[in-house]
């Protein structure tokens, strides 16, 4: 009874995305099929080359990274009850602070210099968070939009900086020049481009579940999320919980824009995230508010990233039916949200 | 002839019923009046009329004809108009275009012909607005009459006013009086809802009362007076009688008696002995504004002793709930003074309060204020004290504490859950308000402020409540007991206040005090003008 309990519970988080995943695969299987091509072929060659390939599974790390660290963000504004569609600004503002701190603050061993770096990416990133924050908790701002308007202010800001200021001398296209190897994140699989970037993301994750699994921050930001008025009967201050959760989700895509400069390209480009931020925020909903969850559903979207062009190459199933895909669990976790919205309707009516 | 007529209607909602076999005849070209108490039906049963809800039971004539109101749009078709307490209009689009909106799509808008017709007709009715003026710029008054073009352009021959003069200054509701007058007798049929006797006395010519989702009584106002409907509208049976022991409050002394310790030390026990009097609770000339900054409460003044129960009997929203946010720090008063046990806490944060202070607070919405729902039960009890010892140590929620004290507050206070891990989400409301109570009289509070504490709760988790805080009464707590309910404030009380737009009319001995006494008072009328015996 206990341990069914048990497996139940650890089982019960991941079950909706497993079964979205799982139904868009199906659909996606159609669409291959109406392509004219063999859709078991097409996944084989997908998630063979994804996960189970040395290199393959390197460059699925490398694209869950970003996407797991944002998308860590978007959950944890998401338990304050904010939606943080901000990340994409978020992540290019921590690239900058990274590569600024990279470029510009020289001489230091890797020891400092790596760490200090990261933390530039994270502080960038959190003040990029703690803009909308403040507006949403002192100005009764919707940082929906806030968030969403920032992103392109964070993007074309990048984009100023690198074809102007931060412009490499005599470069061919916009990009900075290269961090020194005391900014860079060190390689953690022999011939990939996998660097210790996904490390720090699942440290990340580590502690977030702590957080909210143990501590007291981890009970306040949930009881402000799930009911502010009662939070502020008991005594918290719902206003200040709201700016440190949301400084904290920018600083946390922060990171992954940091890790994609200083671990994967060495540089800051224009436009390098394209389109993380955005995937995260399907990925943080997918998982429904459960770490191992985000962990998992990262994965996912990493491995489908990864293997999507392979897929093309071999099994000459176009890089779109991705798209599908992806857009396709969003699509049915929407569904299970709105059914079980619809059962607990019923549910208490009838209480 | 009978212009609207209803045979049996019933509506519930769950258990819960709303709505129970309402027969009601109105005649064409009357004003009718339905009164009642929040929570009586009223506004349910006018959400049946407008195509809202559907009745479980029941059938609407209109002209003696059945009809089937399945949709707001059915309900415009047939020409009922409903002007809502908070009014649906759209703030940035001018008069004209929120009368039209909605009206039938044709290729040609034609604003400026319909603009001409709006004020053609706002001038046949005598409602003075400026057709192309946009509604946000208008003051209430005016955005009402809007409203109420908004129904006679759609052709209601039946119009239904929720509340309409609780936004309203004096003069304006003169002349909205004025207008309905003129409309009944161009013929329309006007249903009145308000809880304010005066105005029904004054502008009506039927009531309807209701009471618990029931018809009480319809009469005419000539054959009745204000204080028959009071009675009628508020009942008058006290439905149980709690044994209570004799007030613990003496006058105070000049030698300042000894109070409990104002600071929270989580876990230590409490040292001080039961049966102190003593003024805990001073409140002087406070005022309070809404978010809207009308005052709410007014110049209230008064004092709750150690051991007392001060009741505050009134019909809902005359400032009761301003009152409860700014004794507790919800909103901050706008002049006057709250001094608990001497000190003065009137612009403490929340935080201060619960940090410092042994105030319990028992909200009116339990769902909404006093839990979170999608907590279990065990972290729903430590929403106050959840950084503290035992429960937070070394950074981290001590969980055992936590079942601990979850387990120890079920036994005591007969909570049906089976164990701390349980949703308060699948508690029954009874259960739900326990675990309130269980959070918020432990600690040993030195004031509790229960506003509305046995809304929605059957007999036995009523009485339930009711015990557990004449227990602490009992203990020495100061308790300021808010309810609508006018038999529960007169069992539980030792003083009884009345509120009325925000003042206190009177303050009365519960000893002492009628039903209908206070009754009177409640909805607007003073003592000074009506005297009573006995």
């Amino acid at each position: 009874m206990v341990t069914s309990n048990r497996i139940k519970s650890v089982l019960l988080p991941i079950r909706s995305p497993l079964i979205a995943i799982a139904a868009a695969l199906l659909v996606g299987a159609g669409l291959i099929l109406i392509a004219g091509k063999n859709p078991l072929f097409a996944y084989t060659v997908l998630f063979q080359e994804s996960l189970t390939n040395y290199y393959g599974f390197g460059n699925t790390l490398t694209k869950t990274t970003p996407l797991l660290l944002t998308g860590l963000g978007v959950l944890v504004a998401l338990k304050a009850g904010q939606f943080n569609i901000g990340g994409e600004g978020q992540i290019y503002m921590g690239g900058l602070g990274s590569a600024l701190i990279g470029l510009y603050v020289q001489g230091l061993p890797l020891l400092i210099h790596l760490p200090l770096a990261l933390l530039g990416g994270f502080f960038l990133g959190a003040i990029w968070g703690l803009i909308p924050g403040y507006l949403k908790a002192v100005r009764g701002v919707n940082e929906v939009i806030t968030t969403l308007l920032l992103n392109y202010v964070g993007q074309y800001f990048i984009s100023y900086l690198v074809t102007g200021p931060m412009m490499a001398p005599g470069a061919p296209s916009p990009f900075s020049p290269k961090l020194p190897e005391s900014a860079q994140l060190p390689t953690i699989l022999p011939q990939t481009q996998t660097h210790a970037g996904i490390v720090i993301a699942l440290v990340a994750a580590g502690v977030l579940w702590v957080v909210f699994a143990r501590s007291p921050l981890g009970y306040q930001i949930e009881a402000v999320g799930q009911n502010p008025i009662a939070a502020r009967y008991a005594g918290m201050s719902v206003e200040r919980t709201i700016m440190f959760v949301m400084a904290l989700a920018g600083g946390l895509a922060g990171l992954a824009g940091a890790s994609e400069v200083m671990g994967l390209k060495y540089r800051l480009f224009e436009n390098f995230s394209g389109g993380y931020g955005f995937d995260a925020i399907a990925i943080a909903l997918l998982s429904r508010g459960s770490i191992p969850g985000i962990v998992f559903t990262s994965l996912f979207f990493g491995a489908l990233r990864s293997g999507a062009n392979v897929m093309q190459r071999s099994a000459d199933v176009p890089v779109t039916i991705v798209y599908a895909i992806q857009g396709l669990t969003v699509l049915f976790i929407a569904i299970s949200l709105a059914l079980e919205g619809k059962k607990r309707l019923a549910n208490n009516s009838v209480k | 002839m009978a212009y609207l007529r209803l045979e049996g209607i019933s509506k519930r909602f769950g258990e819960f019923v709303a709505n129970e076999d309402i027969n009601l005849s109105i005649d064409a070209g009357s004003i009718h009046a339905l009164l009642g108490e929040n929570g009586a039906g009223k506004t349910t049963l006018m959400n049946i009329l407008c195509g809202l809800y559907r009745p479980d039971r029941g059938q609407i004539y209109l002209q003696d004809q059945p009809v089937q109101i399945t949709s707001p749009s059915v309900a415009i078709q047939q020409g009922i108009g409903m002007i809502h307490q908070h009014f649906m209009l759209v703030p940035k689009l001018t008069v004209t275009e929120n009368i039209i909106l909605g009206t039938g799509l044709k290729w040609r808008l034609n604003l400026r012909q319909k603009a001409a017709d709006i004020a053609a007709m706002s001038k046949s009715y005598n409602l003075e607005v400026d057709a192309l003026a946009r509604v946000e710029n208008l003051p209430v008054g005016a955005q009402q009459r809007v409203e109420i073009l908004k129904a006679l352009y759609r052709q209601a021959n039946l119009l239904i006013l929720d509340e309409p003069t609780a936004v309203l200054t004096p003069p304006e509701i003169e002349s909205l009086f004025k207008v309905l007058r003129q409309l009944a007798a161009n013929g329309q049929t006007i249903i009145f809802i308000s809880h304010k006797l005066e105005e029904v006395m004054q502008l009506c010519n039927t009531v309807t009362v209701l009471r618990r989702g029931k018809v009480v009584a319809t009469t005419t106002t000539q054959e009745s007076t204000r204080q028959e409907l009071a009675k009628l509208m508020v009942g008058r049976e006290v439905l149980f009688k709690l044994d209570k022991s004799p007030v613990l409050t003496s006058p105070p002394s000049p030698l300042n008696p000894p109070l409990p310790p104002l600071k929270r030390e989580v876990g230590e026990e409490s040292t001080t002995s039961p049966c102190q009097a003593g003024v805990v609770l001073d409140v002087k000339q406070l005022q309070v504004k809404d978010d809207r900054k009308l005052p709410m409460v007014r110049d209230v003044s008064f004092q709750i002793h150690s051991g007392e129960i001060l009741g505050i009997a009134g019909v809902d929203g005359n400032g009761q709930r301003e009152l409860a946010d700014a004794i507790t720090g919800l909103r901050t008063p706008t002049q006057g003074q709250i001094k608990l046990a001497g000190e003065d806490i009137t612009h403490w944060t929340p935080q201060q309060r619960v940090k410092h202070l042994k105030v319990g607070y028992i909200p009116e919405d339990r769902q909404k204020m006093g839990l979170v729902m999608g907590f279990s039960v065990a972290k729903n009890l430590i929403l106050k004290v959840f950084k503290y010892l035992p429960f937070c140590r070394n950074w981290f929620l001590q969980n055992e504490a936590i079942s601990d004290h979850a387990n120890t507050a079920i036994a005591n206070f007969d909570i049906r859950a089976e164990h701390g891990e349980a949703r308060v989400s699948q508690l029954s409301g009874g259960n739900q308000q326990k675990v309130v109570l269980a959070r918020e009289l432990s600690g040993e509070p030195i004031l509790i402020v229960a506003m509305q504490p046995t809304r929605g709760l059957d007999v036995g988790a009523t009485e339930y409540v009711q015990q557990s805080l004449l227990a602490e009464r009992a203990r020495g707590a100061a308790i300021l007991y808010i309810s609508t309910e006018l038999e529960e404030v007169m069992a539980m009380s030792d003083r009884i206040a009345v509120i009325y737009e925000g003042e206190f009319v009177d303050i009365l001995d519960a000893t002492t005090a009628t039903v209908e006494q206070i009754g009177y008072l409640m909805t607007g009328g003073k003592l000074a003008t009506q005297k009573y015996g006995d």
